[in-house]
């Protein structure tokens, strides 16, 4: 699948974490959204920072957290990097997911609030 | 209206078993405890590391309550999930311990080291409910009811 038809916040993942969740408790959905925006924020300042190696894994946890929130453009940059050798390009990428990025986390805050 | 089980549903030996989840990732952590909660897990004890997770099986032992089920995260940092199964395995007491391994990306060669190794069953990411609940309806061979009443 080509990035161009990936969606950049699929609706599907939030039904699918909306059906965890359990009468009387706390709204699982805004409960996945915040760990979504805090570990991400760790792992772009990681990646901007890290060597190669450590970005691989690094791209490994943030393109779970992004396929299961429903980031489908960000999963699929950070699989990308995962399986990066080359400097340049992995420099590129990083540029991308970083503008890919501040679009999730605009979407996600405002997918919170809609509840 | 999302799907909910109502603990007065879900049979005791479901919401007795007492699961360990070894996982580096905070979100991955978070929801595989969600859906372990949503199937209607009631004891729940997580790991942040393999080391970690061999302290906690240790005293698991130690103190005769041990995990009815394991959750192994395959990758992680330092103590990732093959070494962990493989003290696991090599420990006299834990040679009959259910694990279950859960994997971003499946070859065949990880299969053959995971069935070397003895895994009991593995899923893979990202975790989907369905998915684990039958996956461990099935080793502890409980009767899916929800999946026997779909095949009716």
């Amino acid at each position: 699948m080509s990035t161009k038809d990936l969606l950049r916040l699929d609706p599907l993942a939030k039904t699918n974490l909306k059906s965890l969740q359990i009468e009387d408790e706390v709204d699982i959905y805004q409960q996945f959204v915040e760990i979504f925006l805090k570990t991400s924020d760790e792992f772009l300042g990681s990646l901007k920072t890290a060597n190669i190696s450590i970005a691989q894994r690094v791209s490994h946890s943030w393109r779970s957290s992004s396929s299961v929130i429903g980031a489908q453009i960000l999963a699929n940059l950070c699989l990308q990097i995962e399986t990066c050798s080359d400097s340049k390009k992995y420099k590129e990428l990083i540029v991308l997911v970083e503008s890919e990025y501040k679009e999730v986390r605009a979407q996600l805050i405002q997918s919170q609030k809609a509840g | 209206m999302a799907e909910t089980n109502q603990n007065m549903d879900i049979p005791e030996m479901i919401t007795g078993l007492c699961v360990l989840v070894v996982e580096d990732s905070e979100f991955d952590r978070a929801l595989t405890i969600a859906t372990l909660k949503k199937i209607g897990i009631g004891k729940i004890q997580v790991a942040e590391n393999g080391r970690l997770a061999i302290a906690k099986i240790k005293n698991a032992i130690a103190v005769k309550k041990p995990f009815d089920i394991i959750l192994l995260d395959a990758k992680m940092p330092t103590e990732d999930g093959m070494k962990v199964l493989g003290w696991i395995r090599g420990e006299p007491e834990l040679k009959k311990q259910v694990v279950i391994m859960i994997t971003a990306t499946v070859s065949s060669e990880e299969v053959v080291k995971f069935i070397e190794l003895g895994i009991n069953g593995y899923v893979v990411k990202p975790l989907i409910l369905g998915v684990l609940q039958s996956k461990i309806f099935e080793i502890l061979n409980i009767p899916n009811k929800k999946k026997e009443q779909h095949v009716d």
